[in-house]
């Protein structure tokens, strides 16, 4: 290992190497640029959790994925599919720095269903006002993603500036949220 | 061409010997002896001679309303002003500023040639060497021997305006006889809020071609009488050359931005690289802050450090009163620049306006090199560490960040990595230093942790676990601009 030691004293006079660096409280990736909320839902009979993780930049991107507590990973997740009523969303492009020809979401509009081996179907929403920026394409073939905060997203949206206040509200912020059929 | 004829018929008009040669197809350097010109064009001096070239102001030439005998008090006014000791330049150049009135003359003049010479005119090329050129000709000589400056066009400028009394009122005839030339005018001056017609749009559209006679004959007299109102030489402002800096700046601190950073007027950062620069220069040019402007070769984000050779930079300095920096005044500059602590310059030089290029093009051909400082879940091992040193330059796909998304086109942009070397630190098994050389544009914080699976391959799908970066530096710029002066 000795031999991989950075050294240090190539620094001049009076600058300080990398490594003094505080990396003590060093928030993670998704702590540094983002804000948890959550939007709860339950099945019609009330009995499955199917809530969504909603991970919010200051800028007013947001990545829609699953919470943690949704039923599907209990159940396993064997597929993932964005063709929506012969809308595909995977085919949704944007052009230009104001993403002309994006989707426009509402909170209910359906981005992906989900299927668990017990072939039961869940639908992934938008949860918020906004426009479709992208899909992700790589969740296909490693479905086991889903699950990873950040990386489990399943779509990119972004949110006008006027709505970003009420699109917040109709969330439950990380602080105030109780898993849906947590009882 | 009949020189006689014109001649006799512009003198009968009341045209100045000078604007007499102006339309008798002369070459700008006839006017330095205009009766001498005269003569070899056939024109003999006492051709019912009524006019002097200088005339008395009470007999007004009605081409140029006695413009040129403003020269000597031009020449007067711009060698006793105090401004000749602020600009410590060499050369200069003139600039004119002369109201519309001139241009109606001219065209009430043009217009009387054509009919009254119907062959030896056209209705679209201007009949004369315009007072302008023939004012800078005359000027730029006698100032160039009276200054000892250079005429040059990288020189201070020396502007000179004209105005008149009762303008506006004359141009508001230019509606009636023309309106479909002042259409578009009329669209510019509803936006901009301007003069009913600029010297240029007269210029362009108000030319014989364009013109009735018989209606524009309703409001002017073709030719023209004389004029009515008196020209005044207004003032003589100064402007200095636009001269540029370049050097490179080191940047030690975090928390100090590159420029000022602003957001809904209020300040986020305290000072900027900028303002440190800008603040050691300005004074030894003359200038305020504001007439400097700051580019640099890219940029990072706040909280990377550039270290290393440091990141070329270039101010642009509007009217400046220098156009030289002694080394003795750089090497001033540059300590004064080092007392702030967090910014370093060196190689300050000036360099000739060409030399922009090397910051503003060629963006990703540069390559630049870079200092992570990284951290992963579980210990560092030797086999990780062999893993992320990679000599072979291998290319990554880099889809636009989430973090500047809102403004930039998302896409997916290939990126070359040339090389990577990984280091670990002693005492701390957590963390892995990567030294890693990439294509400017590259976003490294993203590189290493992958964003998600948005950047592939990532430093983390490389080794296969989550890694996260915590620190970064620029080491270099790939870019010899300046050149390196090795004063210090
Ligand atoms: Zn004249």
């Amino acid at each position: 290992m000795e031999k991989f030691y950075l050294n240090e004293n190539e620094y001049p006079e009076g600058v300080s190497s990398i490594t003094k660096f505080d990396t003590g409280e060093y928030p993670s990736v998704v702590d540094r640029y983002f804000t948890r909320f959550y939007h709860k839902k339950t099945s019609e009979d009330g009995n499955e959790n199917e809530d969504h993780l909603i991970l919010y930049h200051s800028n007013r991107v947001c990545l829609i994925g699953l919470a943690q507590s949704h039923i599907a990973f209990k159940k396993g997740i064997v597929g993932i599919t964005y063709n929506i009523g012969n809308c595909d969303r995977s085919l949704n492009q944007v052009k230009g720095k104001h993403k002309k020809g994006g989707m426009n979401l509402q909170p209910l509009t359906t981005l992906a269903i989900i299927t668990c081996k017990d072939g039961s179907e869940y639908k992934v929403l938008s949860c918020v006002t906004g426009k479709l920026i992208e899909t992700n394409d790589r969740l296909k073939g490693n479905l086991n993603k889903l699950s990873i905060e950040g990386s489990g997203y399943v779509a990119i949206v972004l949110i006008k500036p006027e709505n970003c206040e009420k699109a917040k509200s109709s969330l439950v912020s990380e602080k105030d949220y109780i898993p849906s059929c947590s009882f | 061409m009949d020189f006689i004829l014109i001649s006799d018929f512009l003198d009968e008009i009341g045209c100045c010997r000078i604007c007499t040669l102006r339309f008798l197809k002369p070459n700008i350097d006839d006017f330095l002896d205009v009766e001498n010109s005269l003569k070899s064009k056939g024109i003999p001096i006492n051709q019912q001679c009524k006019h002097e070239t200088k005339r008395p102001k009470t007999n007004t030439c009605v081409a140029c309303f006695n413009v040129f005998n403003f020269i000597d008090e031009i020449i007067m006014k711009v060698k006793s002003s105090e401004w000749l000791k602020h600009y410590e330049v060499k050369r200069f150049v003139t600039s004119y500023s002369l109201p519309v009135s001139l241009d109606l003359a001219q065209l009430q003049i043009w217009l009387a040639l054509i009919e009254k010479f119907p062959n030896m005119f056209d209705s679209e090329r201007p009949p004369d060497i315009s007072i302008k050129d023939v004012m800078k000709n005359i000027l730029n000589t006698k100032l160039s021997d009276d200054l000892h400056k250079e005429f040059h066009p990288d020189g201070m400028m020396i502007n000179i305006f004209f105005v008149i009394d009762n303008e506006p009122e004359m141009m508001t005839k230019l509606e009636s006889v023309a309106p479909e030339l002042m259409v578009e005018r009329n669209k510019q001056r509803k936006k901009f809020r301007t003069e009913i017609v600029s010297r240029n749009y007269f210029e362009k559209f108000f030319i014989p071609k364009n013109i009735k006679l018989e209606k524009f004959r309703q409001e002017f007299s073709v030719p023209p009488q004389e004029p009515s109102s008196a020209l005044q030489l207004e003032k003589i402002t100064f402007t200095g050359p636009t001269v540029f800096v370049a050097g490179r700046y080191n940047k030690f601190s975090r928390a100090l931005s590159q420029s000022p950073w602003i957001l809904n007027g209020k300040r986020i950062t305290e000072g900027s690289v900028q303002e440190v620069i800008v603040d050691a220069i300005a004074s030894y040019f003359k200038v305020s802050e504001s007439s400097m402007t700051f580019m640099s070769s890219g940029r990072e984000d706040v909280d990377v450090r550039c270290l290393g050779r440091g990141r070329p930079f270039v101010l642009e300095i509007m009217n400046s009163a220098k156009t030289f920096l002694d080394p003795s005044s750089a090497v001033q500059m540059e300590e004064k620049v080092r007392k702030s602590n967090v910014v370093a310059i060196r190689d300050l030089q000036m360099i000739p306006r060409d030399d922009l290029r090397h910051i503003k093009s060629g963006e990703e051909d540069k390559k630049k090199i870079y200092r992570a400082l990284c951290t992963v879940d579980s210990d560092v091992t030797v086999e990780i560490l062999e893993r992320l040193n990679i000599e072979k330059e291998f290319e990554i796909q880099q889809w636009t960040p989430l973090r500047v998304l809102h403004r930039r086109t998302l896409m997916q942009r290939p990126r070359m990595i040339y090389g990577v070397k990984a280091f670990a630190v002693k005492d701390k098994p957590n963390l892995i230093v990567l030294d890693i050389v990439s294509q400017a544009g590259t976003y490294i914080k993203e590189l290493v942790h992958g964003e998600f699976g948005r950047t592939t391959p990532s430093i983390s799908s490389l080794i296969d676990m989550e890694i996260d970066i915590v620190a970064l530096d620029v080491m270099d710029i790939d870019l010899n601009f300046p050149k390196s002066l090795n004063r210090t």
